[in-house]
This record gives structure tokens, C-alpha cells and sequence, in this order.
């Protein structure tokens, strides 16, 4: 018989394996009821998913949380699993810090990217694709999209420019503004502040 | 061994449809054996826009439920012996589809055929899901419009996920007059978002409308220029190098001034 959800135990815990034949609400169903049946054998164990080639997208796994956590369990997203081509990429959350991730396709609609270091594109960010990052983003291409990141933005073109760094938001009346050259978006003196990459320093006074 | 190509775009009413009709016909008319398969379980087009509604006794469905073969579901086209049409059932709902039994009757026809064509429901849900499922390669149809190409990107995000390698892009309801005007997406702006292969733009035609409400596949009856179109889509998916044709605009005489628009 085949299950929605398939757990082995591995040395480090056990893994629930994920039968991308189901849906996301068969997964959830079959999840519930296994939890329920077998409370006691998974009370404090360390529980890691694989998505086995599904792509879970945010609210799946804000689901996935929903039932694992009435049952006091926790749980993270198999390590091996951070591909790229996942719709959501969700690195473990012992990650190691400001480390940086190569993301090597451009970043559609609906794809969303999120990670706790530097993120460097080499593509586009398409309109309706999202970069979150702790750290720096890069992006060999175009930025349509809209890009959240910690410290600062570098990229080959911006149309138009959306971002937040840190948490300053760039100023909205200008948003409608597109830039089709390098360009690096730092924060100073608490604003956004676009340069051409690579400016060197003028004497003329301003 | 034939090849799987879905046919999809994100967004309805774009020529999905049409675009499976019409290069099913033109890859027939190169003496290829071509299945078109109506993948939009519940809401079935293909067999109207083809003009075999009356000719459908079996569906996919029925062979999923072992109703027959997969042989008597093939309704022959009317003029092309080599174009066959694999009808959607109307009875059911894209929720009862079963992707694998889907994926094993396609791959029993690819083996007896050269092409099938999947055409693809709107929509990324399960019944897009299970027309891409079969398919190795994929046609994206968009229209010059804002929508259309976002929902498009967001389709290519999906198949690329799926493994799905050759996606090419084919241009639909292009009119040169309104890109001139600045009323609607220039075609390199498209491919410059999706970044993907351009194989074919195909013209504003209302004959296209016309043959389709008559049941007839333009591309087999027809003789616009949206007709060497689609011939030549099919032509570049067999391999060939076919220079894109040039669109011309409508030419607007003196005495066109005076008619009435």
C-alpha cells in the first residue's frame, strides 16, 4: 500500500517522507492521523521532512507546522533538499550564519527565496518573485521583483525599484523609477541610497 | 518513441486550445502521426474547435475506468488520416483525474506515435498538473499582455521544477499595428522577461474564429498568414530552421481614410 507520508527512522531521528503523488491536504489528513495514533513514539523526537521533489510552497509549510506542533513536535525541512528549482527554499535553522547560497536560474513568478546569509542570483528576479536575505543579495540580471535584504542590494538593472533594507523601505514615491545600469542599493543615514556600482568619487563639490 | 509537448499558459483564453489544433494539423500535414489530447477534464474544447464533437464515443476517462482501449477513444480527424483527437471527459472533474494512469496511457500512445500534443487547462492546479505530468517538453502560449506573460512566468517556474527541459514560447494574437501604437507588449519585451526560445508568432486573425465556431481546423483549410505560422511552429518543433515570417501591418490607402473603421 502506498501512504501520503512515509517515515523511516534514520541515526540522527527519523525522516517523514513526502509522496508527491498526494495532495497537500491528503499529506495533512494522513499526518493527523498517524500523529494521533502514535503520540507517544513521537513525543520530543527530532523529525526532519523530505519533500521528495514536491514543492512545498509557504502556506504548506506553515501547515505542516500547524500539525506538528499540536503534537509538541518540531521539525525541519531535510537538509539535502535545499535545491534551487524548490518553489520555496528553506534552509535548515541551524544554517550556518552569512553564508551564501548560488541560486543559478532566474527566479519566476511565485518563487520565493529565502535564507539567513547572502543570496547570489545569476538570472533575473521576474515580477511576482521574492528574495528574502539576511545579508546581501546579488543579482546577475534585472531586478522586477522585490527583494528584502539585510544589508545591501547589488544588480544589473532595477525596473522599477522595490526593496527594503534592513528595515528601511525605499521611499514609495519614487518607486515607479527604473534603472538599467549596475547599480548598489545601500542604507545611509537611514534612507535608501542607489549608486552606480562602481562610481568613483567626484570632486565636484554638491 | 514519440514526444510528449504540453501546451500551456498560466492564464485563460489565450489560444491554448487553438495552438493544439492547429500545429496538431500542421505536424500531421509533415506525415507525422500526431494525437492531440484534451487534458481539461470537465470543461472539454478541443473536440468543438476540431469539429468532432459528434464523433466522440469514448473519452480518456474511459480508459482510465477500463471502459475500452485506448485505440477506440482515437477519434480520426476528417480530412488528415494521420491526426487523431484523445477527448476529455465532461462527466468528471479535474479532482478525479489520476496522474499516473494518465502518465502510462500517454506513454503507451508516444510509443506508437510521433507527437502528442497535451492541451493544458488554465490554471496551476491539479489539472494543469496532470497534463504536464506526461509531457518531456512544453509549449507556452502567451498573448501581448501584462498578465498573460506574469502568469506565463509563473507556469515556466512550475515545469522547470518538474524537470521539464525544452519550453519554448509561442506568441499568440500578435498585431503589429497596436505594438506600433504602443498599446500592447513588443515581442522582444516578452522574451526578454521569460527568457525563453521563441518558436512562433501567430498573427490576429479573425478566420481563425470563424473556421474554429465552424468546426474546422484552420491551418488544414485555410490559407492566412496565421496558417504558414503554425506550419512553420511545426517545422522549427521537427527540427527545421525556419526564418520568423514578417507581420506586416495593416497598409492604410487614401481611401481608407473616408471608410468607416
Amino acid at each position: 500500500m502506498v501512504n501520503p507520508v512515509v517515515f523511516k527512522g534514520v541515526k540522527d531521528g527519523i525522516v517523514a517522507i513526502l509522496n508527491p503523488s498526494f495532495s497537500m491536504n491528503e499529506i495533512l489528513d494522513y499526518l493527523e492521523k498517524i500523529l494521533n495514533e502514535r503520540k507517544v513514539f513521537f513525543s520530543g523526537a527530532d523529525l526532519q521532512v523530505d519533500p521528495n521533489g514536491m514543492s512545498l510552497t509557504e502556506s504548506d509549510i506553515d501547515d505542516l507546522k500547524k500539525v506538528f506542533s499540536r503534537f509538541g513536535i518540531e521539525f525541519s525541512l531535510k537538509g539535502t533538499n535545499i535545491r534551487i528549482s524548490k518553489e520555496e527554499i528553506t534552509p535548515r535553522p541551524d544554517a550556518g550564519l552569512q553564508k551564501t547560497i548560488i541560486v543559478s536560474h532566474t527566479l519566476r513568478a511565485g518563487q520565493l527565496i529565502r535564507h539567513n546569509g547572502n543570496v547570489v542570483i545569476l538570472g533575473d528576479i521576474n515580477e511576482g518573485a521574492e528574495v528574502n536575505a539576511t545579508g546581501s543579495v546579488y543579482v546577475f540580471g534585472i531586478v522586477r521583483g522585490i527583494v528584502n535584504a539585510g544589508e545591501s542590494v547589488i544588480s544589473l538593472g532595477f525596473m522599477p525599484l522595490r526593496m527594503t533594507i534592513g528595515n528601511v523601505i525605499f521611499d514609495n514615491n519614487k518607486s515607479g523609477k527604473t534603472y538599467r545600469k549596475p547599480r548598489i542599493a545601500t542604507v545611509e543615514n537611514g534612507k535608501i541610497n542607489v549608486k552606480v556600482l562602481g562610481a568613483k568619487k567626484s570632486i565636484r563639490r554638491r | 518513441m514519440g514526444r510528449a509537448i504540453v501546451i500551456t499558459s498560466g492564464k485563460g483564453g489565450v489560444g491554448k486550445t487553438t495552438v493544439t489544433a492547429n500545429v496538431g494539423a500542421s505536424l500531421a500535414k509533415l506525415g507525422k502521426k500526431v494525437v492531440v489530447a484534451d487534458m481539461d477534464i470537465g470543461l472539454r474544447n478541443l473536440d468543438v474547435v476540431m469539429g468532432l464533437e459528434n464523433r466522440v464515443v469514448y473519452n480518456i476517462m474511459d480508459i482510465v475506468e477500463g471502459r475500452c482501449k485506448i485505440s477506440q477513444a482515437l477519434v480520426r480527424e476528417k480530412h488528415l488520416s494521420n491526426l487523431f483527437l484523445l477527448p476529455a471527459s465532461q462527466m468528471h472533474t479535474k479532482e478525479d483525474v489520476d496522474i499516473e494512469a494518465i502518465n502510462e496511457i500517454i506513454s503507451i500512445i508516444k510509443e506508437n506515435f510521433d507527437y502528442v500534443l497535451l492541451d493544458s487547462p488554465a490554471g496551476i492546479e491539479n489539472g494543469f498538473r496532470s497534463a504536464a505530468a506526461p509531457a518531456t517538453e512544453a509549449l507556452i502560449v502567451v498573448t501581448p499582455d501584462v498578465s498573460s506573460v506574469r502568469d506565463a512566468d509563473r507556469v515556466v517556474g512550475l515545469l522547470e521544477n518538474n524537470g521539464i527541459e525544452g519550453i519554448s514560447l509561442i506568441i499568440n494574437r500578435y498585431d503589429p499595428n497596436l505594438v506600433a501604437k504602443r498599446k500592447t507588449l513588443d515581442k522582444d519585451d516578452i522574451i526578454d522577461v521569460l527568457g525563453l526560445d521563441l518558436i512562433g508568432v501567430i498573427p490576429e486573425d479573425k478566420e481563425i474564429i470563424d473556421s474554429e465556431n465552424r468546426g474546422e481546423i484552420l491551418s488544414i483549410v485555410g490559407k492566412s498568414l496565421s496558417v504558414q505560422s503554425f506550419d512553420n511552429i511545426a517545422k522549427r518543433i521537427e527540427g527545421e530552421d525556419v526564418p520568423f515570417l514578417e507581420i506586416p501591418k495593416e497598409k492604410r490607402g487614401f481611401l481608407d481614410l473616408f471608410r468607416r473603421k
